[in-house]
């Protein structure tokens, strides 16, 4: 298979892996996992390289409940209870008022919806929580690897289009500042490191699709 | 291609099997979880995007609970409006309203269940399924009930919402808990004590609602406003009673501006000059500065000079009321005795000295009152209903609207409560169960209700339950000393508290915190075994939860309103959106504990009287209306002229007046078409019946049918306690001002407040503390800042005022952006604002400046007082004339607040005061055991200079 399909399964996993992990708090497997997996993910990006190291140093230290209780307490003052300082909705940062529910939610809906998704808990689970956007673009790649093994060339850079245009209108617009409020709010290297690498991830990805997006336009 | 591109090495992995391990998956592409394929293609896509729906419901921003019209695209809230179909609030709303969709969308909704990491207080919680939340609460729930009894060791609080039902019947009927309880317990039950007793009422409203729906001579009906011939009163005076900035009555703010423009005098009694007395003063009307907890001696002194005068109405008396003579005698017997001030009782002279309101003032308004008709005497919530002496201005408030013949008059006064509809779903009839406990090696039985906590133990004639007494209850348990089970002991083991947030606004926070992580010395294990709360937004009760559940919003779940309006008016709550998050309403909350609880085997509970039956909340809430409006044919005019006269009317307005009914003559019920929840949506939400007045058949209900003036409710009371033990009311009302009570008070009584420096009692404690501590509403300024931080730019009532300390704080502000072609465009975001000092409202204490000068206190001072036991608050100053010498006046809720769902209210937690860390956790009232939150003497014992003013 060739670089881009390599990098765009790279890029599925990273996605995936964020959704699970901006979803809910870890369990005792998934952490122990996690660290091995987060060694396993090479950059030559520093932050994202730092990012990783503090994921991975931080789950070696979760050894028993206790230790995976302090996550979830973690988990759920950043990013779920009383007035959290890090909530992780895209219309809190770039809707109306800071609310919930704001007309980013709407936007997104749509996009899902040309895709024949729809979130499972439509009206209740607001559309732009970090881990549904998340879960889209790794499904959009998950479709580009399709299109890719079966070298449907144009169906794989419409693809790639929708990720870019995605990138740009919702994740790049928004997390980078989610990812502020994280490392502000927190100390522990967990959230931190997981801010850190989610922070630069996007960054680059965003730098990412758009030079693809540029080169094939130059290509054509 | 990719060759080319710079970043291609961003992100690689040496290992797919390890990255796929991590996330616990096998398959690559098994991983949609929150998104689910859908049938259609593109086309569909705006398709599923419609244009506005319109769902009608009432507001709960405050209590006022005003009709909403709300348009709803895409599962969300777009825009609010005012109901005009219900003439509550006839299609307007305060400034409060429209901002709805900052609690709906607010990110400090609690939208999962939570499980509590660590010791209470500290606010660390996990998320869990409501699963597991459930399991815990119920297996919980079970054991307490084998090992401690049964039910009666659960205390379920209702709390402040008003569409409760649900949880009434989840206590009475799955817990089996005699004792739900709701807000009204702490919000203002010394009020209640004269419209309870003289005609087992509850408020007492000036009669300025309009429109109002009136039959007319021809037949018709007509709806009828303020520019028609409808009297209003000719004077209206508020006692205590601020409704315009504290609205619980909404039509009273655009109803007493009506009635002012038609000629009426409003007189605001307060010891603060309040936004309705700062408007009265400039309106015709006038603000009197009364000395607090003296608002007894006033009207006291009124009533004496309207019938030493002969002003009362005799004819209204010999037709509607009973025991006049004997109440006028107990009270005359007091008119030859002198008082400690050399005075005597309930004259001009002695209630000038006790008030401060000059005689001539006192007269000049007792003549006013005792001759001009139709009129109003009403008094407050804050100023009157928390107030340990508050039965006796109730009593006289009561008496005197009586004896002036203005009760029920057009234009005078109406109980509210006793002509609005009824309704149901309380469940109450599972009280009746029959139980059995063991007394003292004795196996007796009973019913359910015969454990109930207040009314077969400490507090015979707490009708309205006895929350701020929970904390000692928490603390001693305790013992029933009436009826089959007396002598029995049980322990309070768990609570339930739904949309309350009692730590703050149950009495004395530090008492609540205490009976909350009160631990057994021998185990270690909190006394209070299970904690668990409802609610929407994480509060000061969360933190102290050991389980936080989700529970709908105000739009997301179903109710019949709450709302006092002067003839039957019924509307809905109707689900506008889906709850969000996890949360659930009220009756699914109710269904899935009563299941839980039956999975976890508590044989109390029937499937059949839960789940089963009420599969949606429309069944609940069509039942809880089957008996509504339930009100009598009765009334000048007669709503239903060609209806039986005096016959209770049910069902629909329109199936009642075009005459589809059944009437059985043997019930004296008319039977209309049922309303339902679906008629009301129908509808705009709302049903309204004919207004009517001098409607005594219906508005008078107690046990003789007329007004009483010797209180058959409390003859009764004396009755279950003849021989008895004594309640410990008593006791404390001997504690607290020497009076001594061997009986419940059948007609006119007596006895000085505490903590009162009108009082001989407290003259010497009055000289150590001599500032009089009083609070006040500011319904914007107490916990709406967690979602609308907006609201604390407006100063309101001297006690809520741009006096803060530098702080940061994320905050929706106004920005100015460029649009995607370059213009300028204006948009509300979310950012991290510094906000200099004074540009932001916190809750201030309003101090007089003469007390300023004598305490060396400036404006943007932060002083320290000391209550008479002892403890302190800081709070930031406000310098005011708006305020009498001799009290310190502050927000109730809107400061001290150490819940960080509090919003930035939270940040200025170490300069605002809360002042219910001040109320003597002890002073509960006699007769309903209500918390004296008014009754505190202080003094300022330290000054600060942080110099908070800016001007």
């Amino acid at each position: 298979m060739n670089d881009l399909y390599e990098i765009t399964e790279a890029r599925m996993h990273v996605y995936n892996l964020l959704r699970r992990i901006y979803a809910a708090g870890p369990t005792l497997e998934f952490t122990s996992n996690l660290g091995n997996a987060m060694l396993e993910y090479l950059s030559d990006v520093e932050s994202i390289r730092e990012g990783s190291r503090m994921v991975s140093m931080a789950c070696r230290e979760v050894r028993n409940e206790k230790d995976l209780d302090d996550l979830h307490v973690e988990f759920a003052r950043l990013f779920l209870f009383g007035k959290m300082p890090a909530p992780p909705y895209e219309s809190v940062y770039q809707g109306e008022g800071g609310c919930l529910m704001g007309e980013p939610a709407i936007a997104v809906r749509r996009e899902y919806l040309k895709e024949g998704l729809q979130v499972e808990r439509l009206y209740s689970e607001p559309d732009d929580h970090i881990a549904i956007e998340f879960e889209f673009m790794a499904f959009l790649c998950n479709k580009a690897l399709s299109a890719l093994k079966n070298q449907d060339n144009n169906e794989a850079d419409k693809l790639m289009k929708k990720q870019k245009d995605f990138m740009e209108m919702h994740i790049a617009k928004w997390v980078p500042s989610f990812c502020d409020s994280v490392l502000n709010a927190t100390k522990g290297r967990f959230y931190g490191g997981i801010a850190l690498f989610t922070k630069s991830f996007v960054i680059e990805d965003s730098g990412f699709l758009i030079e693809l997006y540029d080169m094939s336009e130059v290509k054509n | 291609m990719m060759a080319k591109i710079s970043r291609r090495n961003f992100i690689k992995f040496s290992s797919a099997v390890a990255a796929a391990a991590a996330l616990g998956i096998d398959e690559l592409d098994a991983f949609l979880v929150n998104l689910k394929l859908q049938s259609g293609n593109e086309k569909d896509v705006e398709g599923r995007f419609p244009g506005y729906d319109v769902k009608y419901t009432y507001d709960s921003y405050c209590p006022s609970e005003c009709g909403l019209e709300v348009w709803t695209k895409g599962g969300k809230v777009e825009k609010i409006y005012g109901n005009y179909a219900d003439p509550y609030n006839h299609g307007k709303m305060c400034g409060k309203g429209p901002l709805g969709c900052g609690l709906v969308y607010s990110t400090g909704r609690i939208l999962h269940p939570m499980m509590r990491v660590g010791k209470r207080g500290e606010g660390k919680f996990k998320r869990v399924s409501w699963d597991e939340a459930l399991n815990h609460i119920t297996k919980k729930i079970v054991e307490i009930k084998k090992k401690y009894g049964g039910g009666e060791s659960i205390i379920v609080d209702t709390g402040d919402m008003t569409d409760t039902q649900p949880y009434y019947r989840m206590a009475y009927g799955a817990i089996g808990s005699p004792h739900p309880v709701e807000h009204g317990s702490i919000c203002d039950t010394p009020r209640r004590f004269g419209p309870k007793n003289f005609i087992n009422g509850k408020r007492w409203e000036p009669d300025v609602m309009r429109p109002v729906l009136v039959r007319q001579p021809d037949g018709s009906l007509k709806e009828l406003d303020y520019d028609s011939d409808l009297p209003l009163p000719k004077y209206i005076m508020y006692l205590g009673w601020n409704p315009f900035t504290a609205t619980r009555i909404h039509w009273e703010s655009r109803g007493t501006v009506s009635a002012a423009l038609k000629g009426c005098k409003v007189i605001v009694v307060d010891p603060g000059m309040c936004n309705t007395a700062a408007w009265a003063a400039n309106n015709n009307g006038e603000w009197v500065p009364i000395r607090p907890g003296t608002d007894n001696h006033f009207l006291g002194a009124i009533l004496r000079y309207i019938l030493e005068k002969g002003y009362e109405d005799k004819d209204f008396i010999a037709k509607q009321t009973k025991g006049f003579d004997e109440f006028e005698k107990e009270f005359k017997s007091y008119w030859n005795k002198t008082d400690s001030n050399g005075f005597k009782y309930f004259s001009l002279e002695w209630a000038e000295e006790k008030t401060t309101i000059s005689k001539d003032k006192i007269r000049e308004l007792a003549e006013l009152i005792g001759k001009t008709k139709p009129g109003a005497v009403v008094w407050g919530m804050n100023g009157i209903g928390h107030r340990y002496a508050g039965y006796i201005a109730s009593m006289l408030g009561t008496a005197i609207n009586v004896v002036t013949g203005n009760f029920e008059a057009p234009g005078g006064v109406i109980d509210c409560n006793q002509v609005r509809i009824s309704k149901d779903g309380y469940a109450g009839h599972f009280n009746g169960r029959e139980v059995t406990r063991t007394v003292n090696g004795s196996v007796i039985k009973g019913k359910q209700g015969d454990l109930h906590m207040d009314e077969m133990s400490d507090w015979p004639a707490g009708w309205y339950d006895v929350v701020g007494d929970h904390p000692r209850r928490i603390l001693e348990g305790v013992e029933i000393k009436y009826g089959p089970f007396k002598g029995y002991k049980y322990p309070i083991k768990a609570r339930i508290e739904i949309g309350g947030n009692t730590v703050i606004s149950g009495s004395s926070t530090w008492k609540w915190q205490e009976a909350l992580t009160a631990t057994d010395p021998k185990t270690g294990e909190y006394l209070l075994e299970l904690n668990v709360h409802i609610d929407s937004i994480y509060l000061e009760n969360s933190l102290y939860a050991d389980i936080v559940l989700p529970a709908a919003n105000y739009m997301e779940r179903y109710g019949i309103a709450d709302i006092y309006p002067s003839c039957a008016v019924a509307v809905l709550r109707d689900q506008v959106v889906k709850p969000l998050g996890e949360a659930k309403t009220q009756v699914e909350i109710m269904n899935a504990v009563a299941k839980a609880l039956y999975d976890n085997g508590d044989k109390d509970v029937d499937p059949k009287d839960f789940w089963l039956k009420y599969k949606h909340d429309d069944v609940f809430w069509t039942e809880a209306i089957e008996v509504t409006p339930g009100v009598k044919n009765v009334g000048e005019p007669l709503p239903y002229p060609k209806l039986p006269k005096g016959y209770k009317l049910l069902g629909t307005p329109d199936s009642l007046e075009a005459g589809r009914v059944k009437i059985d003559h043997d019930k004296k019920v008319v039977q209309g078409e049922p309303i339902t929840v679906d008629w009301l949506r129908k509808n705009q939400g709302v049903a309204v019946w004919p207004m009517a007045w001098r409607r005594y058949e219906q508005a008078v209900q107690s046990k003789s049918g007329k007004i009483e003036f010797v209180w058959s409710k409390m003859e009764h009371e004396n009755e279950r306690i003849k021989g008895g033990a004594r309640p410990y009311g008593f006791e404390l009302l001997e504690k607290y001002t020497g009076t001594k009570w061997d009986k419940y008070p059948t007609t006119f009584f007596w006895f000085d407040p505490p903590y009162n420096p009108a009082s001989p009692r407290y003259s010497e404690m009055a000289k150590k503390y001599p500032l009089q501590i009083i609070s006040a509403r500011v319904h914007q300024g107490m916990t709406a800042t967690y979602a609308n931080p907006q609201q604390a730019e407006t100063p309101s009532d001297s006690i809520w005022w741009p006096l803060n300390k530098e702080f940061e704080a994320e905050v929706a502000d106004w920005v100015t952006e460029k649009n995607s072609i370059g213009m300028p465009q204006g948009t509300m975001k979310v950012a991290k604002k510094r906000f200099a000092k004074g540009t932001h409202c916190v809750g201030v204490c309003a101090v007089n400046s003469k007390d300023a000068e004598s305490y060396g206190v400036k404006t943007g001072d932060v002083i320290t007082i000391e209550n008479m036991l002892g403890k302190t608050q800081k709070s930031v100053v406000l310098v005011t004339d708006t305020v009498r010498p001799g009290v310190l006046k502050m927000p109730f809720g809107g400061g001290g607040r150490f819940s960080p769902g509090a919003g930035t209210t939270y940040l200025q937690k170490d300069y605002t005061a809360n002042i219910n860390q001040l109320v003597d956790p002890n002073l509960l009232t006699p007769i309903f055991g209500f918390p004296g939150y008014l009754d505190i003497l202080g003094r300022i014992i330290a000054v600060e200079r942080p110099g908070l003013a800016t001007i």
